[in-house]
């Protein structure tokens, strides 16, 4: 299959021309060397320096332990994100298996959506060797899709490291609490959990038993002297409620956050995790260690893309090892 | 490899979709309802529709012998039935396929 280049892609995206989607999660998540320096051109593209500022699209982080409702939440709030007009990417993050290194991808299966809405894409995708966390093709992917997305949604199962990495590559972060499950509330109190911009009770037709976990995550979030964090209760099944809340809950964290920082830690905290799955610990100290990396990341353009903070540290690596033969 | 498992009772529109979307080297159709005939046909179809018209489909379920050739002249690439149950021969077949319309050597 000939595939056009990653530029052309980007180019696209940037266009926001919604059917390159699928090209440019093929490209993102081929992790061969020849296809390396294409993934790159593609995000080169997108990137803030071509984009005029930071990409427009939302890019919402919805984490939770499994069986919270994630995948019947995502259903109606893709839908009401659609009927508000606005294009919906969906990017569903399973498992991989350690043992044979490939996954079972079901929760596109949960997912309620029309094959013939251009505006929707879901994608699934392998989390890959990292337990419980991001793919390097997930960050990626988040990134070059919010050019052409008013909306781009991270699902990931669990609580914990997971969880860490969407709240990196993500602008607002969702997690998803069912009703009398209790873990949320013990996450946040043992500070397992950081916390989120948007709490999710799912199950709200539950009634009463709904009720209380909104009052108990509000007492935790008090506890902790965090009184700003919402707590939104929905009902996902039809007639779905809450949904008007919860879009609105997302819209104005968006809005107070201050995007180009955001995103240019993002960026510079998925370089150094990308560079650390490529090179490792020996790596790591060749630069210096982690906080002698980030400061060496602080000082470049902000504008810079993942693929080129990866070269910068890459390059740093490499002139520091020349002066310093002890080094790795 | 990855596999996304879609669910059933699916239409075509949907498969296709989910197909290209996906951005997968291969489709397995599983039915048994004995309307194979219509339908392995119609997913087809869907697929060139949608842009997907290169993804190799195999078909595997309750299929009589005598529609194993319409349906590869529609365009399935391998039929499977009950007969078949030798698992990793069918996975080396699979992997073979994809290597084949992707123009890279099939590992062993």
């Amino acid at each position: 299959v000939s595939a056009p280049g990653g530029a052309v892609i980007g180019a696209r995206l940037r266009e926001r021309d919604l059917t390159a989607a699928p090209a440019a999660l093929n490209l993102l998540e081929n992790r061969t060397p020849e296809h390396r320096a294409d993934a790159a051109a593609l995000l080169a593209e997108v990137a803030p320096e071509r984009l005029g500022g930071e990409a427009p699209g939302h890019v919402v982080g919805v984490t939770g332990p499994p069986g919270a409702g994630k995948s019947t939440l995502l259903s109606a709030l893709t839908a009401a994100w659609r009927d508000a007009g606005r294009t919906v990417a969906v990017l569903a993050v399973d498992p991989s298996s350690k043992r044979s290194g490939g996954a079972l991808l079901g929760d596109r299966a949960r997912i309620e959506a029309d094959p013939a809405d251009r505006g929707l894409f879901i994608r699934s995708t392998a989390a890959g060797e990292r337990l419980g966390g991001l793919a390097p093709a997930t960050r990626a992917a988040a990134q070059a899709l919010s050019a052409a997305f008013d909306v781009v949604v991270i699902e990931t199962v669990g609580v914990g490291q997971s969880e860490t990495d969407v709240a990196q590559a993500a602008d607002t972060v969702a997690v998803v609490v069912q009703p009398g499950s209790g873990d949320a509330l013990q996450f946040l109190k043992s500070g397992i959990m950081e916390i989120p911009d948007v709490l999710v009770v799912t199950k709200a037709d539950l009634g009463q038993v709904a009720q209380r976990a909104r009052r108990d995550l509000h007492g935790a979030l008090r506890s902790l002297g965090v009184r700003a964090t919402p707590v939104v209760a929905v009902a996902s099944l039809p007639p779905a409620t809450g949904f008007d809340a919860l879009v609105a809950a997302l819209d104005e964290h968006r809005a107070g956050l201050d995007l180009p920082a955001t995103r240019t830690r993002a960026r510079r905290l998925g370089a150094l995790a990308d560079f650390l799955a490529e090179h490792g610990e020996r790596g790591l100290r060749a630069l210096g260690g982690r906080r002698a990396a980030e400061s060496w990341l602080a000082e470049q353009d902000p504008a810079l893309p993942e693929p080129a903070l990866v070269r910068v540290l890459e390059e740093r690596a490499e002139a520091r090892r020349r002066t310093r033969p002890d080094l790795p | 490899m990855d596999v996304v498992y879609e669910g059933i009772r699916l239409t075509p529109a949907q498969i296709a979709r989910s197909a290209v979307d996906e951005g997968v080297h291969v489709i397995g159709l599983s039915i048994l309802s004995g309307s194979h005939r219509g339908l392995i046909p119609d997913v087809i179809e869907a697929l060139r529709e949608a842009g997907g018209g290169d993804i190799p489909v195999v078909a595997g379920g309750i299929i009589p012998a005598a529609d194993v050739e319409p349906l590869k002249r529609a365009g399935v690439a391998a039929v499977y039935t009950p007969k078949d149950y030798e698992l990793t021969r069918i996975l080396r077949d699979v992997v073979a396929l994809v290597a084949e319309r992707n123009g890279v050597p099939a590992a062993a």
